[in-house]
């Protein structure tokens, strides 16, 4: 067993910071926000770096996409980088055409991440999953604080389009709950970090707050459920979103999530709640995040499903 | 405003007399001599000083007597279906609920097919949605034993009768369990704080560590704000606010779960190895607690009416400060 990364993992690492230093970051996305709320440029670049496509690529595969997807998620990237170069990849060989969003027929009138940007929906139903070109007839935007544009698909929406075979829906499922366990993990790591920053330097009570044995351990038990998130998506993506795993994993990192971002706004304080101050970039996000597929009790439900047959009734 | 959330006269001589059969009669041995079998010999004296009638009308009580008894009962981990006899004392009809307040009848309420006390219980009801039912048994049963160390079962039941208006009852219910875990939630965090106080470890009673004390502090807070808001919810069941006490009856038990989860994590970790010993302080309590907690969500009925409370009725956006009612 080996948890480091490989040689080729650690160049392909290094090119995705220095892009995504240049190209993402907490300041590039409140200016995205203000400008339709998808960064087309990063979406661009990293097209160009063949990111996107990299668990098609020789030697590559949901693993190498997983770790590219943490970082964007980390640098706040406002692209749906996981679900293009994660979950669609993870579906069909063929082509996507970015923008991505994700969703199943129950999702019809709820609010879902980058619809009314995608080019291409990946939507499940019982049919199976389709990949449909949504027509702007089909989609209302909805204004989102999330840090993630959304949109709507309208009520009486049918999927019209070909439908990938065998089983999809549940390998949906499964792309989707790891995507959500890895964009969790680079967030709430980069929540933490923010806030690790942040009480190294404030002073209150005659010392800085950080040296509080109390903050010391609140943050660590935070650290805890970061790392957590991480192994448990990694070894989901190494096991090319094995289903148990991967319910494993985004049943995790949903519940980490939620304490990760009362945390670190609890440790913050005040400041933590403006704009100027960088928490609520990821925050916001992983409220988002925590919302998808059923939150946690979805993810428990499925989990339990999976892991021990049980399908919730008492 | 004036809503003191303290005990009045008659609550507090209810609560002392409580803890003191509790102290009496429901010690650790005595809990421990109940293993595997309803605890007929703790229901008998929980019965016979008319606790199990705090609820009904020739128990003269009301939700406020009802929260300060289980409050207690809570703290002292009592055994057995006391929330669902609360519940069912305010359904059932004078006989019926006589036979159950004077504890010659035991309740069960069935979640699917799990049967609590199936073997010993001879009123059974299903909550679903807003609505209860009475059921009966329909099969063969297969007993089991739950986290509690409970003598349950899982089983087939059939319809017997819908109950007219279940309202008031469910209100009850809601507050007979976030009593029962507030107090158990308190109990724990103040013996957890007692073991910290006198644990030597590092060189120092542990209790003096920012990060076993601080986490215990939050925990006696989120349990107070549970408890206060029991019994504000008591308090307006009592003065005939039906409404208002049903969103803040579903509020508090949300709470109180929480809260009781969390206090039963942070407790076990201040007792260390101790807290998992069948001798040790904590298990009979947490354990009691976590079967509570996996039994009181009753597929979101009290979340719809927590919203409702506030105004926010489904499929309709939410009021925001500054809207006229």
């Amino acid at each position: 067993m080996n948890f480091e990364p490989s040689d080729d993992q650690r160049a392909i690492l290094d090119a995705v910071e220095a892009l995504l230093t240049r190209h993402a970051g907490p300041k590039r996305a409140a200016l995205v926000r203000q400008h339709g709320g998808y960064d087309e440029a990063l979406h661009q670049a990293l097209a160009e770096g063949g990111f996107t496509t990299i668990a098609r690529q020789e030697g590559m595969g949901l693993l190498e996409a997983a770790l590219i997807a943490e970082r964007v998620s980390r640098h706040a990237g406002v692209v749906p980088f996981a679900a293009q170069a994660l979950v669609a990849a993870g579906l069909t060989s063929e082509e996507i055409t970015g923008p991505v969003a994700l969703a199943f027929d129950w999702d019809v009138g709820e609010p879902v991440r980058f619809l009314a940007q995608a080019r291409t929906l990946v939507f499940g139903d019982d049919d199976g999953v389709k990949l449909v070109t949504p027509e702007p007839i089909d989609v209302e935007p909805v204004a989102s604080d999330f840090g993630y544009p959304m949109g709507r698909l309208r009520a009486g929406f049918t999927a019209r389009g070909r439908p990938l075979g065998g089983g999809a829906q549940a390998r949906l499922s499964s792309l989707w709950n790891l995507a959500i366990a890895v964009e969790a993990t680079g967030a709430m790591d980069a929540a933490l970090q923010v806030t690790v920053d942040y009480l190294k330097v404030r002073k209150q009570f005659g010392r800085t707050i950080g040296s509080f044995q109390a903050v010391q351990h609140r943050l660590a038990g935070c650290k805890v459920l970061v790392e957590g998130s991480r192994w448990l998506a990694y070894e989901a993506a190494y096991k090319n979103a094995d289903p148990e795993a991967s319910a494993t994993a985004a049943t995790y990192a949903s519940a980490a999530a939620a304490q990760v971002a009362r945390e670190t706004h609890q440790l913050s304080g005040a400041i933590g709640f403006t704009r100027e101050y960088d928490l609520h970039v990821w925050t916001l996000r992983l409220q988002a995040l925590t919302l998808e597929l059923g939150g946690i009790s979805g993810h428990r439900r499925v989990l339990a499903a999976l892991r021990w047959n049980l399908d919730g009734e008492g | 405003m004036t809503l003191d959330l303290r005990w009045g006269s008659e609550q507090q001589a209810i609560a002392d007399a409580v803890a003191k059969l509790c102290r009496d009669r429901v010690t650790p041995a005595a809990v421990d001599a109940t293993a595997g079998r309803f605890p007929h010999e703790i229901w008998a004296a929980i019965a016979e000083l008319g606790f199990l009638a705090l609820g009904t009308p020739e128990g003269g009580g009301g939700a406020l007597e009802m929260v300060a008894a289980v409050e207690v009962m809570g703290g002292a981990a009592v055994p057995g279906p006391i929330t669902e006899t609360f519940f069912a004392t305010r359904l059932l009809e004078t006989e019926e609920r006589e036979r159950v307040a004077s504890g010659a009848a035991i309740v069960s309420v069935v979640s699917g097919t799990l049967v609590p006390w199936a073997e010993v219980a001879s009123t059974f009801l299903q909550i679903d949605g807003d609505r209860v039912r009475r059921v009966d048994l329909d099969g063969p049963l297969a007993p089991l034993e739950t986290l509690a160390g409970e003598r349950w079962a899982r089983g087939a039941t059939k319809p017997a009768g819908d109950f007219a208006d279940a309202s008031q009852a469910l209100v009850l219910y809601d507050l007979a369990r976030a009593a029962y875990l507030g107090g158990a939630g308190h109990r724990l965090v103040s013996t957890a704080a007692e073991h910290a106080r006198g644990r030597i470890q590092f060189g120092k009673s542990i209790g003096r560590f920012q990060a076993v004390a601080h986490p215990l502090a939050d925990c006696a807070m989120h349990l107070s704000a549970a408890v206060a808001l029991t019994r504000a919810a008591a308090f307006h069941f009592d003065g005939g606010a039906a409404g208002h006490a049903r969103g803040l009856a579903g509020a508090a038990l949300r709470s109180s779960r929480a809260a009781a989860l969390d206090a039963a994590n942070v407790a076990h970790q201040v007792f260390g190895a101790l807290g998992i010993t069948l001798e040790g302080p904590a298990y009979r309590v947490s354990r009691r607690i976590r079967q509570l907690a996996s039994f009181a969500s009753a597929g979101g009925r009290e979340d719809a009416a927590i919203l409702a409370h506030f105004g926010v009725v489904e499929g309709q956006p939410a009021p925001r400060p500054g809207d006229r009612p």
